[in-house]
Formats: structure tokens, sequence, C-alpha cells
């Protein structure tokens, strides 16, 4: 499962959502690549209040993780997504000790 | 050698083009004018000379995981490494890791300041914040409050191609925090003299506190090519720009030798390896370092 490049073949924006598991927004997640095809940073990106964030992805795969007060949560980008769009659903059965 | 240009975020007071000073091995590290209490944690945790413990391998965190957490983070060296709060043109927010290495001069990764995946280029604001011990209330968890800065520098192979072995990056502050919570001494140190160090690394991952809890790791050195350094130290996304730092001997200050910058995934498969990685400080690197110091007003007595 890859990421689709951009119209130049160069890095393509996609927006993410931190969400819990009925669906409401997570805010000020944080938002870790850790599995990727490509070389990645080790930042983590932060949601805002409506659990939404940003991200240019050069072509790859890769692998989402959410960390939030609901709990935590994964998701694997896929090509085809449809508008490039990364939905991250967190829950308890992975609560992180905060 | 490659020759390093530095590069900043246009509308910074610092020119894009400069002459380098002659090369220099080592700067000079200062522990802080505030409190000179030891730490405790220092004592227990840190890792010194090659004689250090071998623990088992660690990916960016997989399996057992080995970080501690640090309480005493107003002591040094913890409270020269700070928390950074990040934020893209956008409004996107994002959190890492720096540590000083002069009165006003905070050395970080590369893409903690500039990147097209994160920022889309430049970060617009950083937030510094030394010590940073928890998320309650600031007066408790802010031993040395905080600053904000919009002005950042990188060098021109991490901002032309963003090129892992050259992702460095330097935080200008404004007030001189660093008195106070003092710096590293930064070490480029050949790589026959690297294999077999103990290294630490300390810094704000986003899995444990929310990023507002600093853990430190410590593992031996497995691998050093020309520009980055491999360790099997436990880290995670939010760590990145994270000192990496040896003990030359039991009696010795802290010197740093990288800037954490990479988990698993950043080290090339054909090492048959499983090692977090590092941008290592190499002579240019020191250079490009001390002149980004030095455009901040230098250290003091030099």
């Amino acid at each position: 499962m890859a990421a689709g490049p951009g119209n130049d073949g160069g890095p393509a924006a996609w927006s993410g959502r931190v969400v819990d598991a009925s669906g409401a927004p997570v805010a000020r997640a944080r938002v870790v690549i850790v599995a990727s095809s490509v070389p990645v940073p080790e930042i983590a990106l932060l949601s805002d209040d409506d659990g939404r964030f940003s991200v240019w992805l050069p072509p790859g795969a890769f692998t989402f993780r959410a960390h939030g007060a609901a709990g935590t949560g994964e998701t694997e980008v896929e090509d085809d997504a449809p508008g490039h769009e990364i939905v991250i659903a967190v829950g308890p059965a992975l609560r992180e000790e905060e | 050698m490659i020759e390093l240009t530095s590069v900043t975020k246009p509308g910074s007071p610092f020119e894009s083009k400069e002459p380098g000073p002659p090369p220099a091995r080592a700067t000079r590290g200062h522990p802080g004018s505030a409190t000179a209490e030891i730490s405790r944690s220092l004592r227990h945790l840190a890792v010194k000379g090659k004689s250090g413990p071998l623990l088992s391998p660690f990916e960016t965190v997989i399996g057992r995981d080995e970080r501690v957490r640090i309480l005493d983070t107003e002591l040094p060296p913890w409270r020269m490494i700070c928390a950074l709060r990040m934020r893209g043109p956008s409004g996107a927010g994002a959190i890492g890791t720096g540590w000083f290495v002069g009165p006003r001069t905070v050395l970080t990764a590369g893409h903690c300041v500039f990147s097209r995946m994160f920022f889309g280029g430049w970060a617009s604001a950083i937030e510094v914040i030394p010590g940073l011990n928890g998320q309650g209330a600031a007066a408790d968890t802010r031993p040395y409050g905080s600053v904000t800065s919009d002005r950042f520098s990188s060098v021109d192979r991490w901002v032309d191609s963003e090129d892992p072995d050259f992702d460095l990056g330097c935080i200008h502050l404004g007030e001189p925090l660093g008195n106070k919570v003092g710096w590293f001494a930064v070490g480029a140190l050949p790589p026959e003299r690297l294999e077999g160090f103990g290294v630490n690394v300390s810094g704000y991952p986003a899995d444990r506190g929310a990023g507002a809890e600093q853990y430190h790791g410590r593992n031996r050195i497995v691998r050093v090519t020309e520009r980055r350094i491999f360790y099997e130290v436990d880290t995670y996304g939010g760590q990145s720009g994270a000192p990496v730092w040896i003990y030359e001997d039991a009696e010795s200050p802290p010197l740093a030798i990288g800037v954490h910058a990479y988990g698993v995934g950043g080290t090339p498969a054909s090492f048959g390896i499983t090692a977090n990685s590092a941008p290592r400080i190499i002579p240019e690197v020191l250079d490009t370092m001390t002149r980004w110091v030095e455009h901040d007003g230098g250290w003091p007595g030099e």
C-alpha cells in the first residue's frame, strides 16, 4: 500500500483526522509515522481542536499512529485513499499510560 | 570534505553564505548559573565511557522499552534539553526536542525547523521549553520558563534535498536563557574513537506523558559512517533533535556527538542492523554550529 505522488511526482498534500470510537474529533493528539518505506524523521504532529493535521507525503507506504486522551490507534496509508485523507481512530484498548 | 553552507530562514538577520572560521574539534560546555546540585538521575542512568552496558537491541520502540523518565529536569544536563513546540505556516503543530549549545542557540534536527513533509517548508515559530517536566501548571512544570523564536537556520544540503545525513537545524533565541540552564560541549570525534562508546539520548517522546516529560535511554554505538551514528537506544517520535552524548570517561563532562533524528526506518537495510540514528557532529558541522552561536553573540569570554 503506497501513498501516491503529487501531480509533479513529488510530495502530495494529505489531510488527516484523529477521531475516537464515536467518530468525535480528538484534539491535541500526537501523530507519529511509526513505519514507512522511506526514511521518516522522528517528529510528532499535533492535531488541532478539530482533530485535524496535515502532512506532505512522498511516494511510499506509511503507518500512522496517534496517541490521545482516548487511547491509541493506527492506520496505514493507501494510495487510493479518497481525497488523500488519513483517518486514525483511537480507542481504549491500547490506552497509553499518562 | 563537503563544505556546508548555512541557510537561514528568509527574514532572519543572518547572512545566507558566510566564510568559515578555522576548523575546531570541540566546543566547551557550561553547566549554567542555576543550581549546581548534582542530578541523582545522572548518577544512576547515564552510561559513561566504553564499558557501559549493552542492552537488548531496540527498534524505534518495539519490544521492551527501556526509557526512563527524568524527574529532576531542573538540574544539568537535563535542563539543557528542551521540549520544542513547532508551528508551521498553516498553523499545523508538531513537537520535537532541542538542546542548548550556547547562550542563545539551540541545536536540533533540521526537520524541526525546515520540513516539506511536516510544514511545507520553514516552520513559522517554535517555543523552546528547557527542562519541561509534565503537563501541570506552568509554574510547576517549566522550571526555566520558555521562549519563542521565529529565527532558524539549517544547512544547504538539508534545505535543498532533505538528505538524512544533513538533518541539522538551529533555533536562534532573543534572550540568553542558556546562561541559566547551561549548554553542552560539542565534539567532532573521528569514527575510530566513537565505536564502542555508550551513548545517552534524552528527549520528549510523544507516546509518554504527551510529549511533556523527558525520557532518557542509553546503549552502545553499533556503527559509525562518514556522517551518521547508529545506536541501539530506544527513541520515539518527538525525540527528533535530541542530543546524543557520551562521557569520554567517568569524570568527563557530557560531550554531544550527534543530533538524534531517525528511528529504525532511517537505517539502510544493507547494514543488517536494527538501530536508530543521528547525523554526526563532524568538523564541518561543528564549524557551522560555531558560526550560528557566534551570530547569536557567541560564548562568553571568547
